[in-house]
C-alpha cells in the first residue's frame, strides 16, 4: 500500500533550565493510505511530541531537531519553510487535541472557527464556506447545525465541542488526521460516541489517521496497526492482532498485563514497577531494562535494534536475538498468545516458532 | 531473525536481576518550599540586583547621617543653597561646587569663601542635604514598613476570619468590604490626615487604614481555596482542631502570597507618604522624608536642581527595587509558575 | 445580569452614603475654622456669618440639611470664594481635568497595549526587555517625580513648553504625558502577561494547526482574548489618574479640580473639600461599576451565562 507519511530516524531535544531533554531518540514509522495507526505509551514517552513535530507545532525557541526526516507528499516537513508549512497545516494534515474544553477560541463563534480553514485553504466565498461549515456540523452529528454557527464554545458540552474540533479538522478533507488523545478528557459514554464517530468518518472520507492514546481498549477498537512508544523510542510495532496476541517486548507485556480484563479471573491488577526514564540523562541500552523482569546483561550496554518478527511486526528487544535465552512471558500474555496462530504458544497446532 | 550482522558472545545475553531501588532513583534532590523558592529567585538577576541595592539604601539610611560632620537639622544660613561638592571629583569638573547665581554660573563655594564640603549641597536654610537625604530615607522606610506590617496584620486576620468561618460571618464581613472598597483610598487618607495632627503616626495610620482591604480580599480568597482542599479535610477528619488547621495547614500555604503582597504594599506606602508630603500634608519641618525633600527641592528647581534630584532619585530607585523584588518573589513563590 | 447590576448599584449608594457621612463628621472634627481670615470680626459680625452658613444649628440638623441638599445636587457654597456654589465651581474646573485625564487614559492605554503586545510576541528579545523596563519604570516612578522631571527638561531647560498655566491645548501636553505613564505601564504589563498566557493556550495551538499565520494568530485569535480582561484594570487606572492629577495639576498650575482640592485643603474650605471628595468618590465608584458591567457585555462567556457571580 502507498505510504502517505514516513518518519525516519527522528531525533529531537528540548532545551530546558535543567538541560537538554532528549524527548525523541530515533523514531521510525510509516503511515499507509487510509489506515489508522495508533501510537500508545505512558505519559512522557514522546507520543504527543512525535505528532506535534509532524505538524511542526513545537515551540521554535526551545525545540532542536537533531536528526531525521518527516516525509509527506514528497517533501521533508522538517526542511520546508514556515510559510509552506502553514499551507499544509489544516489542509493536508490536521489535528484534534486532547481537551475540547480549552481547544476552541472562547471569544469566536463556532461558525467562524469552522469557516476559517475553508476560507483560507479552499478559497471559498463566505457564503460557500458557511454552507460547507453547516454540512460539516451535520456530518459530525451536531443537532441544529445552523443555530450552532452563531453560538460560542462555552454553550456546548464537552462531547459537542470535540465534535466541533473534529469538524474543523475535517474541513479541508485532510490526507492525514492526527488525533492526540481525542477521548481522554471525555466521559466514558461520550468517549464511545466520539470513537464511533471517528470510525464512521474514516469509512466515509478514507483519510489516514494517527491515533495517540494511552488506553489500549481504545486501540483495539479503532486501530489497524499499533506502535508502542517508550522513553522516546518505538519499542514495538505491528498490526493490532500482532501487538495484542503476539507481543514480543517486555514493555508491551507490561502494558497488556496492566489492562483490566474480565475473562482473566485475577484479583490483582498488574502494575509496571518503577518510573519512566529520565530523558535528561537517558539510559544507555534498552531504556526499559531497569524496570523489566526480563533484563539481559546486554540491555544495560547496548541499545537493541528493531528485530523483525513478521512482515509487519518489529520489536526492539534483545530477547529476539538468536543468542538470547528463551523466557516465558507473564501468564496473562501466554494466555493471549495461545490464541494467535504463529506464536509459540498457539494451542490448536501446538507448535509455535521459538 | 536478527537484522543486525554483528556477532555477540553468549555471555552478554545472560539474564540479570535489576535492583529495584535503582529503577526508582529520584533524580532531583528534594528541596523544601523555601529552598526551591530561593533556588528560583537566585536566577532572577533583576530581583537579586534590586535586593543588593535595597540593602545598600537601608544601610545608608542608618549610616549616612553619621558619615558627614553636618547634622541633618542644623541650620546655617550663611551656607544656604550650595551645590554639591565632593572631594576628589572637583578636579574632574563635576560635583565641584559650581552653580547658578542669578543667571551666571560661578563656584559658589569660592564666592562665599566656604572650605567645607557638602557632598550633596545644602538647602535654603543651609542644612546639609547628604545627611538630610538619608535621614529622610530612614523616615520614609520606617513609615512604609510599619504601615505595611499593620496592613498585613489586619488584612490577614480579617480575611482569614471571613474566609475560614464562612457563612453569615463571611457574608457580613464581605458586605462591609464591598462598601469600603468603593471609597477611594486617597480621599480617606487625606481626610484622616486633616483631622489628625500631622506627623509620622498619623501618616502611618492613614495609609494603614485603607491598605488592609486589598490584603484581606487576597487572604480570604486563599483561605477559601485551601480550606476545602483534601489535605485540610483529611486533617479535619483526623480530629485536628481549628487552631491546628489554621497554624499547620492554612498559614504556611498563604504565607507566600502574603509576603508577595507585602512587597507591593511597601512601595505603595512609600508613594503615599511622598505624595502627601509633596502636597504639603505630610511631615512638618524640620523633620525630613523623601517626600518633603522633593517638595523642598521642587521649589528651587530652576536654580538648584540638585536639591530635587537626589531625593527623587532615591525614591524612584526604592520604588523600582521593591517592585522588582516583588515580581521576583511572585515568580519564585507562585506554584502556578512551576514546571 | 440585571439582578447583579441592581445589587451593584445598591452597594454603590451605600458606599456613597458612608463617604458623605464620614466626610461631613470628619470636617466637623477638623481643628481650625474656615473663617480664620475672619478672626478680626466682632462677635456680632461672626454671629451673622455663622448664621448665614448654618453653623449655629445643632450638628444633627446641619447633617440632615447637608444630606438633603446633596441629594438635590447642591454641594453648598464655598467659604473662600465669596458665595460661589461648590457644584458650579467643580463643573468649571472639571473641563481642564477631563482634558488631561482622557488624553492620558486613551493615549496611555493604546501605547501600553502596543508595548505589551510587542513584548509578548517577541518574548525574551531586546523588544521585550525594552518594553518591560518602560513598564517597571512607569509603575515605580511616582507621577509627580515624572512631572517635575518633564517640566525641568522640556519647559525649564529646553523651553519647548511654558512652565505652567493654562494657555490652550499645548499646555496640556506635558501634564498629560506625566499622567499617561501610569496607564502605559499598567496596560503594558497586563497585556504582556495576558498575551503570553493566551499564546500558550490550546486554542492558539489549534489555530496554528489550522494553518493560521503569525499575523492571524496575534490579531484574530489572541488579541481579543487578551484585551477583554484589560477592562478590569481600568478602575485602578482611573484611581491612579485621579491621584496623579492632584499633584500634576499643581506642578503645571493647571486650574483643574485636583489643584482646587489641594488649595481648599490648605485653606480649610469645608464645603469645597466635602464637595470634591464626594465628587471624586462618585467618579471612581461609577467607573468601577461601568467596568464591571462592560466586562459582562464584552466577554461572551459572561454575557451568555447570566453573569451572576
Amino acid at each position: 500500500m502507498e505510504k502517505i507519511l514516513e518518519v525516519k530516524d527522528l531525533e529531537l531535544s528540548f532545551d530546558t533550565f535543567a538541560g537538554e531533554v532528549k524527548a525523541i531518540r530515533g523514531v521510525n514509522f510509516d503511515v499507509l493510505k487510509g489506515e489508522t495507526l495508533a501510537i500508545v505509551g505512558e505519559s512522557g514517552s514522546g507520543k504527543s511530541v512525535t505528532t506535534k513535530s509532524i505538524m511542526r507545532l513545537l515551540p521554535d525557541s526551545s525545540t532542536r531537531y537533531k536528526n531525521g526526516a518527516i516525509n509527506f507528499d514528497g517533501k521533508n516537513l522538517l526542511s520546508i519553510s514556515e510559510k509552506e508549512m502553514q499551507k499544509i497545516r489544516g489542509k493536508d494534515i490536521s489535528m484534534i487535541f486532547q481537551d475540547p474544553m480549552t481547544s476552541l477560541n472562547p471569544t469566536m463563534t463556532i461558525g467562524k472557527q469552522i469557516m476559517e480553514p475553508l476560507l483560507k485553504h479552499r478559497g471559498l466565498s463566505k457564503k460557500e464556506a458557511r454552507t460547507n461549515a453547516i454540512e460539516l456540523l451535520t456530518l459530525v452529528g451536531m443537532p441544529e447545525p445552523e443555530a450552532r454557527m452563531k453560538e460560542y464554545p462555552h454553550q456546548q458540552s464537552g462531547g459537542q465541542r470535540q465534535r466541533i474540533v473534529i469538524a474543523i479538522a475535517l474541513a479541508c478533507n485532510p490526507k492525514l488526521l492526527i488525533a492526540d488523545e481525542p477521548t481522554t478528557a471525555l466521559d466514558v459514554t461520550i468517549q464511545a460516541q466520539i470513537l464511533e464517530l471517528m470510525k464512521d468518518l474514516q469509512k466515509k472520507i478514507s483519510t489516514s489517521i494517527i491515533f495517540i492514546t494511552h488506553d489500549l481498549g481504545v486501540v483495539a477498537n479503532v486501530a489497524d496497526r499499533v506502535a508502542v512508544m517508550y522513553g522516546g523510542q518505538i519499542v514495538e510495532v505491528g498490526t493490532v492482532d500482532e501487538i495484542f496476541y503476539n507481543p514480543q517486548h517486555p514493555y508491551t507485556w507490561g502494558l497488556l498485563s496492566s489492562m483490566p480484563s474480565l475473562d482473566l479471573g485475577e484479583d490483582k491488577l498488574y502494575a509496571i514497577p518503577g518510573t519512566p526514564p529520565d530523558l535528561l540523562n537517558p539510559p544507555i541500552g534498552d531504556a526499559f531494562a531497569l524496570r523489566s523482569e526480563y533484563a539481559l546483561a546486554i540491555d544495560l550496554e547496548e541499545r537493541p535494534p528493531l528485530f523483525q518478527v513478521s512482515d509487519t511486526h518489529y520489536a526492539a528487544t534483545w530477547l529476539l536475538h538468536p543468542e538470547a535465552p528463551v523466557v516465558t512471558p507473564p501468564p496473562a500474555i501466554v494466555e493471549r498468545m495461545k490464541k494467535f496462530p504463529g506464536s509459540r504458544y498457539y494451542e490448536e497446532k501446538h507448535g509455535g516458532e521459538s | 531473525m536478527s537484522d543486525s550482522t554483528k556477532q555477540y558472545t553468549k555471555e552478554r545475553f545472560e539474564q540479570i536481576t535489576i535492583d529495584r531501588d535503582q529503577a526508582e532513583v529520584i533524580e532531583k534532590p528534594s528541596l523544601s518550599f523555601w529552598q526551591d523558592a530561593w533556588f528560583r529567585i537566585r536566577k532572577n538577576k533583576a530581583a537579586i540586583v534590586s535586593l543588593f541595592i535595597l540593602v545598600f539604601i537601608i544601610f545608608m539610611a542608618f549610616a549616612g547621617p553619621f558619615m558627614v560632620e553636618h547634622d541633618p537639622d542644623e541650620v546655617n544660613v550663611t551656607h544656604a543653597n550650595l551645590p554639591p561638592k565632593v572631594p576628589g571629583f572637583e578636579k574632574l569638573g563635576i560635583l565641584d561646587g559650581e552653580g547658578k547665581l542669578g543667571s551666571k554660573v560661578v563656584n559658589l563655594y569660592e564666592v562665599k569663601k566656604i572650605d567645607e564640603y557638602y557632598w550633596f549641597g545644602t538647602d535654603s536654610l543651609g542644612r546639609d542635604l547628604f545627611s538630610r537625604l538619608w535621614k529622610g530615607t530612614q523616615i520614609s522606610l520606617l513609615i512604609a514598613f510599619v504601615a505595611a506590617v499593620i496592613d498585613v496584620f489586619i488584612g490577614v486576620i480579617y480575611g482569614g476570619i471571613s474566609g475560614y468561618y464562612g457563612g453569615r460571618v463571611d457574608d457580613i464581613m464581605q458586605r462591609i468590604v464591598e462598601v469600603l472598597i468603593g471609597i477611594p483610598s486617597l480621599v480617606i487618607v487625606i481626610l484622616m490626615i486633616m483631622i489628625m495632627e500631622a506627623g509620622i503616626i498619623s501618616i502611618i495610620l492613614a495609609i494603614a487604614l485603607t491598605g488592609w482591604i486589598g490584603m484581606s480580599r487576597i487572604v480570604r480568597g486563599q483561605v477559601l481555596q485551601y480550606k476545602n482542599q483534601e489535605f485540610v479535610l483529611a486533617s479535619r477528619t483526623l480530629g485536628a482542631s481549628n487552631s491546628r488547621i489554621i497554624k499547620k495547614h492554612l498559614l504556611p500555604n498563604i504565607m507566600s502570597i502574603v509576603i508577595i503582597n507585602m512587597m507591593f504594599t511597601i512601595p505603595t506606602a512609600i508613594f503615599f507618604e511622598a505624595f502627601l508630603s509633596f502636597i504639603g500634608m505630610g511631615l512638618q519641618s524640620p523633620a525630613a522624608s523623601l517626600g518633603t525633600l522633593i517638595n523642598d527641592g521642587y521649589k528651587f528647581i530652576e536654580y538648584q536642581p540638585h536639591m530635587l534630584f537626589f531625593p527623587a532619585f532615591i525614591l524612584s530607585i526604592l520604588m523600582i527595587a521593591f517592585n522588582l523584588i516583588g515580581d521576583g518573589l511572585r515568580d519564585a513563590l507562585d506554584p502556578k509558575m512551576k514546571d | 445580569m440585571a439582578k447583579y447590576i441592581v445589587k451593584r448599584i445598591a452597594y454603590m449608594f451605600m458606599s456613597l452614603f458612608i463617604i458623605a457621612t464620614a466626610t461631613f463628621f470628619l470636617m466637623k472634627m477638623l481643628p481650625g475654622s474656615p473663617l480664620q481670615s475672619a478672626a478680626k470680626l466682632s462677635p456680632e459680625q461672626r454671629a451673622v456669618v455663622y448664621e448665614k452658613y448654618g453653623l449655629n444649628d445643632p450638628l444633627p440638623t446641619q447633617y440632615v440639611k447637608y444630606m438633603g441638599n446633596l441629594l438635590q445636587g447642591d454641594f453648598g457654597t464655598s467659604f473662600q470664594f465669596k458665595n460661589a456654589d461648590v457644584m458650579t465651581l467643580i463643573l468649571k474646573k472639571l473641563e481642564y481635568s477631563m482634558i488631561l485625564g482622557t488624553q492620558a487614559l486613551i493615549v496611555g492605554t493604546i501605547i501600553g497595549i502596543v508595548l505589551g503586545m510587542i513584548a509578548a510576541l517577541k518574548q525574551n528579545t531586546i523588544w521585550d526587555y525594552g518594553s518591560t523596563i518602560i513598564a517597571i519604570l512607569g509603575i515605580s516612578i511616582p507621577s509627580f517625580v515624572f512631572a517635575v522631571l518633564l517640566q525641568y527638561v522640556f519647559a525649564v531647560n529646553l523651553e519647548w513648553f511654558d512652565v505652567g498655566l493654562w494657555k490652550g491645548w499645548k499646555s496640556s501636553v506635558l501634564p498629560s504625558i506625566a499622567l499617561a505613564i501610569g496607564p502605559v505601564a499598567i496596560a503594558a504589563r497586563f497585556i504582556r502577561t495576558e498575551m503570553i498566557e493566551v499564546l500558550s493556550s490550546d486554542y492558539i495551538l489549534l489555530a496554528k494547526a489550522k494553518g493560521a499565520n503569525g499575523f492571524e494568530i496575534a490579531f484574530k485569535h489572541a488579541l481579543r482574548n487578551a484585551l477583554i480582561p484589560l477592562i478590569t484594570v481600568l478602575g485602578p487606572v482611573a484611581a491612579g489618574l485621579l491621584t496623579g492629577s492632584l499633584v500634576v495639576e499643581q506642578i503645571f498650575a493647571i486650574p483643574g479640580i485636583g489643584e482646587q482640592f489641594v488649595k481648599s485643603i490648605s485653606s480649610n474650605d469645608f464645603s469645597v473639600i466635602m464637595g470634591t471628595t464626594i465628587f471624586f468618590s462618585v467618579f471612581l465608584i461609577v467607573i468601577i461599576l461601568i467596568v464591571d458591567i462592560l466586562y459582562g457585555v464584552i466577554d461572551p462567556r459572561i454575557r451568555l451565562s447570566g453573569g451572576d457571580k
